[in-house]
């Protein structure tokens, strides 16, 4: 034993190694494991029950061999450090592009998007989800404003890596134009935001626009619509530093430069979260509540919350553009200052347009398709007769954005 | 399983040793049948039995073929047996499809396909088992009587899925040796192998692979001239550090558990033909074509044209092997043309050259690769052909060159004979040089791995 000691001491790779490996993976096993990463802003895989249906899974990724693998590579020990130390050694290689983001000049991060979308049933799905704009806007005619808003790479153009071949969006915004015209007002900010390049229009490390930008638009917008545009002028905004946002959650470069978010406190009104739309859901779950058959949990689960359009809360995290109307709901009214309806029909570009609209309508109501339930927006348009109806998209998500079939919902279409 | 993975490094490897190292001799082998066989079964449990039955089915006929002796013509019914039943199962699981679609193309009938998914590493282990069963029928191996050592030379983990193509004879005689079957300098080399190994997989081939994937979504007709080479150089190096990475580190793992495999790649990107190209590539795979298909053929003993006759059954079948569809088979005949050639008069040539050799192997390389690697029918071969061919616009190669042109020249230098030589004077230098060095590509290696989201093995398909 002691010869076999004094042998293997003769091979300090291999002591080196096994320890490594053994002792790392008796660590690894016994750390707790993490609810979800701050660093990705994402929830992380916890492991998996073995049963028998994904031991027999014929589709990878329900097999629990997968789960399991998927668990093991989340909840590895030194995650955040190990993710670092590759994006150093990224950088040795010079590499100007990590896990779907293009690194530009500054510290400029752009989403990578060098091709449209397939639909399912062939073609683009941005050409689908023209298609289904048109039919919408064709039943209302008059009513509708459609709004597509370029990505950073088509106005901070100063900044992109070189010869990175984005998509030009500006060819199918000429399209949209035309074929929005007869029924919709079209409006693309692309010029206007160009106007400002100089300016902080996009965030570095998100994929969103700023305040400052969705300001511009919003001028745009409401010469449009005949507004007098008056909320933010002579505001200061409030500002917090700090924020790496989702582009940094995907390369977590280690050298990021960390972004400035603003916000106007003043401009602010009473959101009401709707979770159900449906009458009868609504009236049945009152009544279960009032008769004591309902916990308080749950029915806090599916009852309206009632509050304000920024959530703080979010500030103190690195996603700080979450703050903004509480994410992405299906349904919520918005209680403003100014006169008249609109509906918004959006996506996430829209969380921090918003607030800008509440110093000009009475009342705004907010639809985001992705979790729309209980009604269709035929059904909102014809309860509420708004005065105007926004449809707000970045031309990213619009172009991949599947559920823009939605709008015509119920229309007979 | 993946060796490029968390998982393999930091769970099974170290039971799957500790358990290997600390049975007792004579369980030896059972302990590595046992892990090998859940190694297997990890990603896909449906597919044990057919592992199961190739590996009692070459056990019972190389037995029969054992106590058949001298009959010659009863040696030769089970021969056809042996051929019947271990192409029949691959060729069920792999072609089936290819040719139900083909026939209904060509015949306008509407056979339904199977679609079946292909078991892991089927490709490997019937050719690996068959050599075993046909050194029987020649007679120069013996045929085994204990099932669990068979069973273990089988789905020995490290070979498996991926190879080399480790032949019966290379093992057999270390499978029978229960004690001191590996020695501490081999596992001290095994482990520098494995993790050079790991490092070409993860930090070569990732590194350089994810520009073909920019061309495939970009597609094939909307690229530049420039980037159609470009990502075809890319592809080209990922290939083989993607293979030649896995075959590394299977060796390295072979020698930490006491075997030798044989090399399978020897530099191919130096050669200065196409025929040496082909004593440097997959020479595991080219090996076993040889001795199991060309000589058995006649070789070259018969004449010349039956040795042309004989590179092209070899060379359709070596494309037909690497996947079910036409572009391998194209790839196949295109070698065949080039080594047919060569064989004819331009070998002799090359010989005497000095750099144009070089340049003409690389080039005829390199485009192979593009009828490799287009593999979603002829249409789309021909549009990327006509990139490479016909200079046109498109999109540009220049920040495809800004963005991988580091990991391209790394890529490059390492397909070269200078990393080699440097690892072997740092070998011979100092071990504490030589264990930095390892110590610093396997921590960077884990670092990709934790945030991966590209890490495929080519190979896996075939």
């Amino acid at each position: 034993m002691k010869n076999k000691l004094k042998a293997i001491l003769k091979y300090p790779a291999i002591l080196l190694f096994f320890a490594f490996i053994l002792l790392y993976s008796v660590a690894d096993s016994m750390v707790n494991d993490r609810r979800e990463s701050e660093l990705e802003n994402r929830k992380l895989a916890q492991k998996p029950a073995m049963t028998v249906k994904n031991l027999l899974a014929a589709k990878e990724t329900e097999k629990f061999s997968y789960l399991y693998e998927q668990y093991i590579n989340d909840q590895f020990l030194g995650r955040d450090g190990w993710i670092s130390l590759k994006s150093r050694a990224e950088s040795v290689l010079l590499k100007t592009e990590n896990n779907g983001v293009l690194y530009g000049k500054d510290g400029t991060m752009y989403q990578k998007f060098f091709v449209l979308d397939t639909a399912a049933g062939g073609g683009t799905q941005l050409e689908t989800n023209i298609e289904n704009v048109r039919q919408f806007i064709a039943r209302h005619p008059g009513l509708v404003k459609v709004m597509i808003v370029p990505s950073a790479d088509m106005v901070v153009t100063d900044k992109l890596p070189l010869a990175a071949p984005f998509v030009d969006e500006a060819p199918w915004m000429a399209q949209m134009a035309q074929v929005f015209a007869g029924d919709a007002v079209f409006l693309d900010p692309t010029q206007t935001l160009r106007g400002h390049a100089d300016e902080y229009l996009f965030y570095r490390t998100d994929h969103h626009w700023t305040t400052l930008g969705a300001y511009y638009a919003y001028l745009q917008y409401a010469g449009a619509a005949g507004r007098d545009a008056a909320s933010a002028a002579g505001l200061v905004p409030t500002q917090v530093g700090d924020f790496l946002g989702t582009l940094y959650s995907k390369t977590k470069l280690y050298n990021a430069q960390a972004d400035l978010l603003s916000y106007y406190p003043q401009l602010d009104g009473q959101m009401t979260i709707v979770q159900l739309l449906d009458k009868a859901d609504r009236d049945a779950v009152q009544q279960a509540y009032e008769a004591g058959q309902m916990s308080e949990e749950a029915y806090a689960q599916v009852a309206d919350r009632v509050v304000d359009l920024y959530e703080t809360d979010k500030l103190s995290t690195r996603d700080k553009y979450a703050m903004f109307l509480y994410g992405n709901n299906g349904f919520s009214r918005i209680e403003g200052e100014g006169k008249g309806k609109v509906l918004v029909i959006k996506d996430s570009y829209a969380n921090c347009f918003v607030p800008f609209l509440t110093a000009d309508y009475a009342q705004i109501d907010v639809v985001d398709l992705r979790s729309l339930k209980g009604t269709t927006v035929d059904a909102l348009i014809a309860e509420n007769s708004y005065d105007d109806v926004l449809v707000l998209y970045n031309f990213q998500s619009f172009s991949s954005d599947t559920n823009l079939v939605l709008l015509n919902r119920g229309s007979g279409n | 399983m993946v060796f490029s993975s968390l998982l393999f490094i930091f769970r099974f490897l170290p039971i799957a040793l500790a358990v290997y190292y600390l049975a007792p001799p004579r369980l030896k082998n059972l302990a590595l049948f046992l892990i090998s066989l859940f190694f297997y079964s990890w990603g896909e449990v449906r597919y044990f039995p057919v592992m199961a039955a190739c590996i009692l089915g070459n056990y019972l006929l190389a037995l029969w073929l054992g106590r058949l002796q001298d009959r010659r013509r009863a040696r030769r019914a089970v021969l056809v047996l042996v051929v019947v039943f271990n192409i029949g199962m691959l060729f069920f699981f792999k072609y089936s499809d290819f040719f139900i679609s083909n026939l209904n193309a060509l015949l306008g009938t509407s056979i339904p396909l199977l679609r079946l998914t292909l078991p892991l590493g089927i490709s490997f282990y019937t050719f690996q088992t068959m050599s075993y069963t046909l050194d029987v029928y020649k007679g120069t191996v013996q045929p085994e009587r204990n099932i669990i050592d068979l069973g273990a030379y089988v789905v020995m983990f490290p070979q498996l899925i991926a190879g080399p193509i480790v032949l019966y004879k290379d093992v057999a005689a270390q499978l029978k040796v229960k004690k001191g079957r590996y020695t501490l300098a081999g596992i001290n080399e095994g482990i520098g192998l494995f993790i050079l190994g790991l490092g070409k997989k993860v930090l070569l081939a990732n590194n350089i692979g994810a520009l073909w994937e920019d061309i495939k979504l970009l597609g094939y007709s909307s690229v530049s001239t420039p980037l159609a080479w470009l990502g075809l150089v890319a592809f080209t190096l990922q290939i083989y550090f993607d293979f030649s990475g896995y075959s590394t580190m299977a060796i390295g793992l072979g020698k930490m558990l006491g075997f030798n495999f044989p090399e399978n790649f020897n530099l191919p990107y130096i050669s200065r033909s196409i025929t040496e190209f082909w004593r440097r590539w997959h020479m595991t795979l080219s090996g076993w074509f040889r001795e199991y298909v060309y000589i058995p053929l006649g070789g070259n003993r018969r004449g010349l044209p039956r040795q042309i006759f004989n590179l092209f059954v070899v060379w359709t079948l070596t494309g037909f092997w690497h996947g079910a569809n036409w572009n391998f088979l194209l790839w196949g005949f295109y070698y065949f043309v080039l080594l047919a050639v060569e064989k004819l008069f331009l070998y002799d040539k090359l010989q005497r050259g000095r750099v144009w050799p070089h340049l003409y192997a690389l080039f005829f390389i390199v485009v192979g690769w593009g009828l490799f690697a287009v593999d979603s029918g002829m249409g789309d071969i021909a549009a990327f052909f006509s990139r490479l061919f016909w200079p046109q616009g498109g999109v540009s190669a220049l920040y495809f060159a800004r963005n991988y042109g580091v990991a391209l020249l790394v890529g490059m230098l390492c397909s070269t004979p200078w990393p080699r030589r440097f690892y072997a004077w740092a070998c011979k230098k100092s071990e504490l040089l030589r264990i930095l060095m390892l110590a610093a590509v396997l921590l960077v290696s884990v670092a990709y791995l934790v945030d991966s989201t590209y890490n495929p093995f080519i190979y896996f398909r075939f």
